[in-house]
């Protein structure tokens, strides 16, 4: 169970907040020089256990984790796909506990390394009293935690239901602001931490560059930031979208208005990081213009990237960084407002491409290149594909009008292995009698090398019957237990001429272990039905 | 007349369909299959809410090249619709009625029809499967379709719903409008006419 848990939960966990664990990682380890790393850790560390102060920052970042990471489990648990987890109820209180424990650990792995930081270097300071404050408080919220957990598991069905409507107020919710009340009514929590980080760190950036001044340059790098900071929010918001707004796909609605209400929401998203730089370029039009197009082109990016990497976490971050590299330079070489406009453009046209025509994990570079490369192949395999789904077709079409027209029948019993069947003698009075597209030699390979089983899909009215091995026939058993001890037929894949207006087939009718007759028929090919032409090399046997 | 040309459909590397092609006329049709055959991805393909190789035509429309004009012939009701939940039956309705520029009236009517009036103002996270079923049921007959794609239309809902959904389906088909249905429920000829029964076998798709 602790693998499952680890396996799904756990391991979305990590992945959706991929982000956020990348920007602690820089935040730790990327802004300090590298001789300095060690020196710099341990005064942090050290700030962190040896002050009151010190310690309450480090236990309440612990516990808004803890937060973070219980109530993106509950929501989790509230999903059907994970309502195995209810199974765990089942469990005495003490596995259960211990289950939760262990699988808290995981989530809190980050935690836990720090904690052994700690730890040390409480001990090797003598600062006890922070150690034993350090254990206790994580232990804390570790069992306290799995204590939730459980309780919800166990105990969740004793809640009372949430009132789901709001009966007073009526407020009338278009379409396109169902998104935005998604992430308001489910992800509140997500939604406030995205804005909350997105204005620490648009006004950390133009902190950093106040030397430079709040010029045109030093807001985009500010919202670029606060843009970044949304990527997880953008990938929430189109698994809502294919999730529950997929029925609206078949509904008769314009691409350009599709388009329009996603960038009425990004415009809505980005509201207050707009208000925010308006601020700060002391309503500078061109600023303001300038960061309209860059937090639209940047938002409309991410979402039209995760299109392309069909919501795959690792690839997105990847390409976010090549995002982050380009717009950057784009920036520091004043091209900014050309690259906003051309990546506006180039998702747009993209979003309009894709939805009707091209599937979404092929980008326009795949399928270009794709073209190049493969065109000749694709068109042999292609003609390859066709040819079969046509042999199939005139097979059902040929065996459908020859039980019923020839043998007059609505069902009937069939060996399921079909015989090879022409012989070059037999072959050539055929092809004597009838000048198609096949030689005597073709017709011969063609019929010997299709013997795959009936599977009783091929044909209407046919009930196979388990072929022998040994008898070279029909298993007696089978036969018996199909209730027809008079016989059953024994039918070859036809064999096609290359314009499919002849076939050959042969047919054969076992009514005993030294009983049967059999022949192989042509048949032509009028006004799209199948008719008997001649019959050859009867035997009676 | 529904046609569908050169289809090939695949996720990643595993090939659900693959048919030269398939044409129905007007009618009420069935398709069977197995679980996995690709009924429900031959259905969205043909409400377009999938991407697809391959072209489909209704009555010379083509959803690719009109594919605002070839959704508003078609009508579709999915095997397991899925709604945001926080939103009310009533604002679904709405919006279908809106997108499709259906009267208000009609879709009261079918509301009332299906017996699900009392609930439209209702959170859809409160409704249980069968009245999720029957709300996608009254979305996809809000408006004047010519062709009616009901995938699943049987499961979770009840006798006499079921009843209910026969007779819609034979008043409309005799308004000369088409339905292509699946189940794996056997209908009878008393419950209603099919026109044809179709099956999908490796891939393609066979007269039965």
């Amino acid at each position: 169970m602790l693998r499952l848990l680890t396996g799904t939960i756990a391991k979305e966990f990590y992945q959706q907040h991929a982000g956020l664990f990348l920007l602690g990682f820089y935040a730790l380890f990327g802004v300090v020089d590298p001789s300095q790393l060690i020196a710099y850790h341990t005064a942090l560390l050290l700030a962190g256990i040896s002050s009151p102060l010190g310690m309450l920052i480090v236990f309440v970042s612990w516990m808004l984790y803890g937060v973070k990471a219980h109530f993106f489990i509950r929501q989790k648990m509230a999903l059907a796909q994970y309502n195995f987890i209810n199974e765990t109820g089942t469990l005495e209180k003490n596995a259960q506990l211990k289950l939760w424990m262990a699988f808290y650990c995981v989530i809190l792995l980050p935690i836990i390394i720090y904690v052994f930081a700690l730890i040390g270097l409480s001990a090797y300071h003598h600062l006890f009293i922070s150690l034993i404050c350090i254990v206790i408080v994580f232990s804390a919220l570790a069992f306290g935690l799995s204590f939730l957990s459980y309780r919800s598991v166990t105990f969740g069905f004793l809640k009372q239901d949430r009132q789901q409507s709001i009966s007073f107020i009526k407020i009338k919710r278009p379409y396109y602001s169902w998104r935005l009340y998604y992430l308001l009514n489910e992800q509140a929590l997500m939604l406030v931490m995205c804005k909350v980080l997105s204005l620490l760190f648009f006004k950390g950036m133009l902190l950093m560059f106040t030397d430079a001044g709040n010029n045109t340059q030093v807001l985009l790098v500010a919202l670029l930031t606060s843009v970044l900071c949304h990527a997880v929010l953008m990938f929430t918001l189109l698994k809502f979208e294919i999730d529950y707004l997929n029925f609206s796909k078949s509904l008769p609605i314009p691409a350009y208005k599709r388009l329009l209400g996603w960038l009425s929401t990004f415009a809505i998203i980005l509201l207050p990081e707009w208000i925010f730089l308006s601020i700060s370029s002391a309503y500078n039009l061109y600023s303001i213009i300038c960061g309209l197009l860059f937090g639209l082109a940047g938002l409309f990016f991410l979402l039209t990237l995760l299109y392309m990497v069909k919501l795959n976490m690792d690839i997105y971050l990847r390409w976010i960084l090549f995002f982050f590299c380009i717009s950057m330079l784009s920036i520091l070489t004043h091209n900014h407002l050309l690259f906003s406009s051309v990546l506006l453009g180039i998702c747009a046209l993209y979003y309009l491409m894709n939805f009707d025509r091209i599937d979404l994990k092929l980008s326009l570079f795949f399928i270009i290149s794709g073209a190049i490369f493969s065109g000749s192949c694709n068109q042999r395999s292609e003609n390859v594909t066709s040819n079969e789904t046509r042999k199939a077709k005139e097979t059902y079409n040929l065996l459908e009008s020859y039980i019923k027209a020839d043998l007059k029948k609505d069902s009937i019993l069939v060996l399921q292995a079909p015989p090879k069947f022409i012989t070059e003698m037999c072959a050539s009075k055929i092809v004597k009698f009838k000048k198609s597209d096949l030689s005597v030699e073709e017709l011969v390979a063609q019929s010997q090398s299709d013997t795959t089983m009936w599977s009783g899909h091929e044909f209407p009215g046919a009930h196979l019957l388990e072929y022998d091995q040994k008898t070279n026939s029909a298993k007696s058993a089978d036969l018996i237990n199909r209730g027809d001890k008079n016989g059953y037929y024994v039918f070859s894949r036809p064999v096609f001429s290359k314009d499919f207006n002849f076939a050959i087939l042969q047919s054969a009718f076992v009514c005993g272990p030294r009983c049967g007759q059999g022949e192989t028929i042509l048949f032509e090919k009028k006004e799209r039905t199948w008719h008997r032409l001649k019959s050859f090399c009867r035997s009676v046997y | 007349m529904l046609s569908l040309t050169n289809i090939n459909k695949k996720y990643g590397s595993h090939e659900v369909l693959n048919f030269s092609d398939w044409t129905v006329g007007n009618g009420i049709y069935w398709l069977k299959g197995g679980n996995g055959t690709g009924k429900s991805t031959l259905f969205r393909m043909i409400s377009g809410q999938i991407p697809f190789k391959g072209e489909v035509q209704l009555n010379g429309i083509q959803l690719r090249k009109e594919s605002v004009k070839f959704r508003s012939k078609i009508s579709f009701a999915e095997a397991e619709p899925q709604y945001p939940l926080f939103i009310t039956g009533k604002e679904l309705i709405d919006f279908y009625t809106d997108t499709r520029r259906a009267e208000r009236k009609q879709a009261e009517e079918l509301a009332a029809y299906f017996e699900m009036a009392p609930f439209l103002d209702h959170n859809i996270g409160s409704y249980s499967s069968g009245m999720l079923k029957k709300l996608s049921l009254i979305c996809a007959f809000v408006g004047n379709a010519d062709l009616y794609i009901l995938d699943e239309p049987l499961i979770t809902i009840d006798v006499r719903s079921a009843d209910k959904l026969y007779e819609l389906i034979k008043a409309k088909a005799s308004q000369g409008k088409s339905f292509l249905l699946s189940s794996h429920q056997e209908v009878s000829n008393d419950q209603l006419h099919l026109d044809q029964v179709f099956q999908i076998v490796n891939k393609q798709i066979i007269r039965l």
